[in-house]
């Protein structure tokens, strides 16, 4: 017994003399600027944005900026915040982690199981080509991060098929991605066709509506939890998914 | 008659033990033993989705660096060596093999800018990062794994029991531990 607690012991040593310690989050959970470069303002907005988020889907977006992942390669030291904050939904694996290391000058879009599909890898290191690099590489962290910030929302509120009253901004520039203009086009033409039909007929209206709540019932059956609801399946739902950049 | 009693107190209670002890002990086993196994098919399924996305990849390099043909032939060939792996030591044989063409392929893609800025390219070569990545995970979630059960079965009192309810040692993943860098793919 003595000898497996030692080796036990020895193992956790090891492991940490590898890595650096992940930080605590902070209160917020969704918005950690341990580097100091955002605003209060840009704060504010992304925390209200993820929050509401989180109220309708599970999912949840976390922002977090650190200095240096102390030499620990940046896709080793996300996974390890990913798995240890927990985030995202318990069973959904739905998480997204957006990292900024600046003194590093390497940044990294860690996504969950859950949703991959929405957010393949190439599709997070053009989000980080188009939105961000290019900021950060002028040293604007906050645009960068804002907008970076916006395009993986806004993938997240397409897949969910949802609005929010502070989220889901289109950052400027997104309608290159023929992918989601199509979205949009598509979300304004059933609006139209809704509007349309509803105040021409009656009798049709009843069948329009029932579309109508069975998406919106997609992004917001889950409900419940916001802040760090469904802390207890953490730890699973990370695999490694996302890309990194660096400037 | 008391001391009857007696001894059959003491059998029930050293039964009972037995079976609180070993009977635990059979179902942990049988768990960790499950958790190895489901790692093991996750690090498969990362390694064949990297093997689906090589051929696109060749061909979209070749668009651009025809007359590299020794890079790529070598990753073809890294390719064809996974198809045939059957054992976990093969395998991480063939994932190392792979890693390291790979790598080689990404250092020759740094002298053709065009390909480097080929959208089709880009897109591939994070989809390949991402996967090798979650190959990196998947590996070290499995050894992990094998090694809390590799442990479990070689402890006292487990190690008397776990053969013979047929728990065996595991192996772990490890060829390539000495270079299971990432390849870089930096633009």
């Amino acid at each position: 017994m003595k000898k497996i607690l030692m080796l036990f012991a020895a193992m956790l040593v090891a492991v940490n003399a590898f890595a650096a310690d992940i930080p605590e989050p902070e209160t917020d959970f969704y918005v950690n600027d341990f580097a100091n470069v955002l605003s209060n303002e840009t704060k504010t907005y992304m925390v209200n944005a993820s929050a509401q988020l989180a109220e309708q889907t599970n999912a949840q977006i976390v922002v977090t900026t650190i200095l240096s992942a102390d030499g620990e390669n940046i896709e080793s030291y996300s996974l390890r915040m990913a798995r240890e904050w927990g985030i995202g939904g318990g069973d959904e694996n739905n998480g997204v982690l957006i990292l900024v290391a600046t003194e590093d000058r390497k940044s990294r879009i860690e996504v969950g199981r859950g949703l991959e599909g929405a957010l393949p890898d190439g599709k997070t290191g053009r989000i980080q080509d188009e939105y961000m690099i290019t900021f950060f590489a002028q040293g604007d962290y906050e645009a960068g991060i804002r907008a970076g910030f916006d395009a993986v929302m806004s993938v997240v509120c397409d897949e969910y098929g949802i609005e929010l009253p502070d989220g889901c901004v289109r950052p400027e520039g997104i309608d290159d991605d023929s992918d989601m203009s199509v979205n949009i086009f598509g979300v304004l033409a059933i609006v139209l066709l809704v509007i349309i039909i509803s105040s021409h007929n009656k009798g049709g209206k009843n069948g329009t509506r029932t579309t109508w709540t069975n998406s919106g019932n997609l992004g917001g059956g889950f409900g419940g939890s916001g802040g760090r609801g469904g802390f207890s399946g953490g730890g699973g739902g990370f695999s490694g998914g996302g890309s990194s950049r660096g400037w | 008659m008391k001391t009857g009693v007696k001894i059959l107190i003491v059998v029930a209670v050293i039964a009972v033990i037995l079976i609180a002890t070993f009977g635990g002990t059979y179902n942990s086993l049988v768990q960790e033993r499950e958790t190895v196994e489901q790692s093991l098919s996750t690090i498969d399924v990362q390694l064949k989705r990297r093997a689906d996305l090589i051929p696109n990849l060749v061909s979209t390099v070749k668009g651009y660096a025809e007359h590299e043909s020794e890079v790529l032939d070598s990753v073809t060939q890294a390719r064809t060596q996974y198809a045939s792996a059957s054992s976990v030591a093969e395998k991480a044989a063939a994932d190392s093999e792979m890693s390291g063409a790979l790598s080689r392929l990404l250092m020759v893609v740094e002298n053709y800018p065009d390909l480097k800025a080929d959208a089709n390219f880009r897109q591939l070569s994070d989809e390949l990062a991402g996967t090798e990545n979650r190959i990196g995970v998947a590996r070290q979630d499995y050894n992990e794994a094998a090694r809390t059960y590799n442990t479990k079965i070689k402890s006292f009192p487990t190690n008397i029991v776990a053969p013979i309810m047929g728990f065996a040692e595991v192996e772990y993943f490890e060829a390539s531990e000495s270079d299971r860098d990432v390849p870089e793919v930096s633009f």
